[in-house]
């Protein structure tokens, strides 16, 4: 997503449940963009406030798209670890327009689950655009 | 707190940043179209 940044009619802010002391690691384990602005939700009061849920233990580690995405990672030098945080937490993707209205959701279905770039660019091409 | 939907405002909640200081979300929201990625925490 931040590689095409240029193409954006709009900003990105990340969001995770890590204490705000692991933001740094956690954005460069995952490889973000660091110019991203990031934030911390300990309490996971957003992620409740907009429905994110958990997954099952089955869904989280034994699911076949989970496993193809632990081999990506893998492929590309990641090395795996004990989990420092709660990997059944679900997460997803919000779309505000800049009267701060929610104007498109996606929960992810599992950890590896994620809408297209091209999702996210429409949904925030559409938040972005005047009122018809 | 109320579950949030498509069409709704944004909740009042308050977020971190990496040093602990407190923003307020609709303050990080106001004035320009933003999406909001939400980490899922893998191995």
């Amino acid at each position: 997503m931040s590689k095409r940044g240029a193409e954006l009619p709009g900003r990105v802010i990340v969001v995770s449940f890590a204490r705000p002391g692991r933001l740094a690691a956690y954005a460069r384990e995952l490889d973000l963009d660091l110019d991203l602005p990031l934030y911390s939700d300990p309490d996971r009061e957003l992620y409740g406030a907009l429905g994110f849920g958990r997954a099952s233990v089955a869904r989280a580690w034994l699911h076949p798209r989970v496993w193809v995405r632990y081999a990506r990672l893998l492929a590309r030098g990641r090395r795996l670890h004990r989990p420092e945080q709660d990997t059944l937490q679900l997460g997803g993707d919000a779309v505000f327009d800049s009267d701060t209205r929610l104007r498109w959701l996606y929960w992810s279905r599992g950890p590896e689950d994620r809408p297209s770039v091209d999702e996210l660019i429409d949904a925030l091409s559409r938040a972005a655009a005047p009122p018809a | 707190m109320t579950p949030v939907r498509v069409g709704d405002p944004a909740p009042d909640v308050t977020l971190l940043d990496a040093s602990g200081a407190e923003a307020r979300l609709g303050a990080l929201l106001r004035g320009e179209a933003t999406v909001v990625i939400f980490l899922r925490h893998l191995a």
